[in-house]
């Protein structure tokens, strides 16, 4: 009885234990404009600003973007290069602007906000010397790149992924309006391409070393069975050179929200931003404006280059042929998963599951990009 | 080399203590109260970062207010009741403020450092004691002990902690004695 009474107060103190905090942070309050973009100098160079606004932690949304606004590149003579909003608070140009100039972003805001960048010289980016891989069950990707002139000494990576993959069946095949009819090469559905851009922040600082040099730096860790690589796998490399301030930057937003969660991390920093509001001097800005240059370099691994790395996904493994003749049409029609696959010599139509046959479904698309190889 | 990885930090701290005692009578105990403040200041240009800008913040420990209470009433040779009372400010906290995106990936913005503090700490204990009878020659002597620990059931933070759950941030406290916790304890002493 009395073991059954402690258990029972045990219970009501352990449960107690964990509770909802209210936090004193008045989350309104803070619409603090988000800022992120790098000034890209060089002939017809991309320049692009993404402008949004910090969101409550209770907020779900995945972005709550500043539209709206006017964005100008200044340059300290004088000229003006505006940007323009191409995507709800996306703002892009492509422009062709001097190395020899300095330059800073203006912003003003639909509400009235305006906000800049201090003036700053172009900061030249060295080429990437090579992307190389290697594979350790998992596909290991690097990054050589040095800086003859030891100039650099902080540099900033950012990767995009493209892959080609092939559905399981090639079908020239499709049901239209209760009919079987032959597709036309647009239409095929077999061979798509899906890209996803990395969410990491990949830093190098080669200040503590005597060359300017950096060898093996990991980008990216490809693991296997990735789909990926089921066919063949492509990555985009951009490098950026940045100030020592901008390295700062980067480096404490990638420690405030990378590495804590446990109990021996740093506590988390304060973001030494270089965008202030001229309206009003108190105002919080997020964000750091670099003047520089970007240099790219793609890497290809194709699947056959790979030691055991599936071709085929595990959920194809649903993938056969159904064979439903002479009642082809009335089957298609009765399940709208299935689709005319192909014609088998004397036997008729073979239908199949069209998750194997449509490339689509795995979130990709049939348009080939202009650079693949 | 021990002076790369520790950045230097300037403290200062300054403070008053005051108790009130009475140790005799049949109402005896004490009241003190403290008021201490902690600074540290990081605004070394030279160690790569400062933190809030360069100028002073609140240390983890910085609890300006401290009040302790402990009152004890004999009623006779055989029985007494104690209290004891505890109050402090809750102690400084760095908290998430918002997200936003960055780098492809959401991030989160922290306030500037221990700029707020966790709900303040207060804690009465109360109890009564039944000695055993006082024959001098009686080589145990025996008492019971009866009371409530955090008797006004307060729930008293211990510490805060924020976790991603279905991608919203959300923040909670633990605590380790939220509610009145009556106890009996039987005392020997020989």
């Amino acid at each position: 009885m009395q073991r059954i009474l402690y258990i029972l107060i045990l219970i009501v103190v352990l449960d107690s234990c964990k509770k909802p905090y209210n936090s004193p942070v008045d989350e309104t309050a803070n619409t603090i404009l988000v800022v992120e973009g790098t000034i890209a100098a060089g002939v017809d160079a991309e320049n692009t600003f993404l402008l949004s606004r910090l969101r409550p932690l209770k907020d779900t949304t995945l972005n709550n973007p500043e539209q709206g606004a006017s964005v100008i590149i200044e340059s300290q003579g004088g000229t003006n290069y505006a940007l323009n909003e191409i995507a709800p608070g996306n703002y892009r140009a492509g422009l062709s602007l001097p190395n020899s100039g300095k330059y800073r972003l203006k912003i003003s805001t639909r509400n009235g906000g305006q906000y800049q960048s201090e003036f700053m010289v172009v900061k030249q980016t060295p080429p990437i010397d090579s992307l190389t891989w290697v594979q350790d069950g998992d596909a290991k990707i690097f990054l050589h790149t040095h800086d003859p002139s030891n100039n650099t000494k902080f540099y900033r990576w950012e990767f995009t992924e493209t892959w080609e993959y092939h559905a399981f069946f090639d079908s020239d095949l499709g049901f239209v309006n209760g009919q079987i009819v032959f597709l036309n090469p647009s239409q095929l559905t077999f061979a798509c391409w899906s890209s996803a851009s990395g969410g990491s922040i990949i830093l190098g600082n080669t200040s503590a070393l005597s060359e300017d040099r950096v060898s093996y730096q990991p980008i990216l860790t490809l693991p296997n069975p990735s789909p990926k690589a089921s066919f063949k796998y492509s990555i985009l490399v951009r490098q950026v050179a940045l100030t020592e301030e901008a390295y700062n930057f980067w480096n404490i937003l990638r420690k405030n929200t990378e590495v804590t969660g446990t109990l021996f991390d740093p506590q988390p920093s304060q973001l030494p931003g270089n965008i202030i509001s001229v309206t009003n001097p108190d105002e919080k800005v997020i964000g750091f404006v670099s003047v520089g240059a970007v240099t790219e370099k793609r890497l290809y691994i194709r699947n056959a280059e790979l030691l055991a790395w599936p071709q085929r996904p595990a959920e194809d493994s649903i993938c056969k042929v159904v064979d439903a003749e002479p009642n082809s049409v009335e089957f298609l029609k009765q399940d709208t998963t299935y689709g005319p696959a192909f014609f088998v010599t004397g036997g008729g139509l073979r239908l199949a599951k069209k998750n194997c046959m449509d490339c689509r479904r795995r979130g990709g698309t049939t348009v080939k990009p202009p650079y693949w190889q | 080399m021990i002076e790369q990885d520790v950045i230097k930090t300037k403290g200062r701290a300054y403070g008053i203590e005051m108790l009130l005692k009475k140790p005799n009578g049949k109402l005896n105990g004490w009241l003190s109260y403290t008021y201490s403040r902690t600074f540290l200041k990081v605004d070394d240009p030279l160690a790569g970062e400062t933190i809030n800008n360069g100028n002073e913040y609140p240390a983890n420990y910085d609890k300006p207010n401290i009040v302790s209470l402990i009152a004890n009433y004999r009623f006779n040779q055989r029985f007494s009741i104690s209290l004891s009372s505890t109050y402090s400010t809750g102690r400084p906290i760095t908290l998430p403020i918002g997200t936003f995106n960055m780098g492809g990936a959401p991030r989160v913005l922290y306030s500037e450092r221990n700029a707020y503090r966790v709900p303040d700490f207060f804690r009465t204990d109360v109890s009564m004691t039944l000695e055993g009878n006082h024959n001098q020659k009686q080589k145990l002597h025996t008492s019971w002990t009866a009371g409530v620990y955090n008797v006004t059931g307060r729930d008293n933070p211990y510490s805060v902690y924020f976790i991603l759950e279905d991608g919203k941030i959300n923040g909670y406290q633990l605590s380790v004695f939220a509610t009145a916790i009556p106890f009996i304890s039987f005392n020997l002493r020989f």
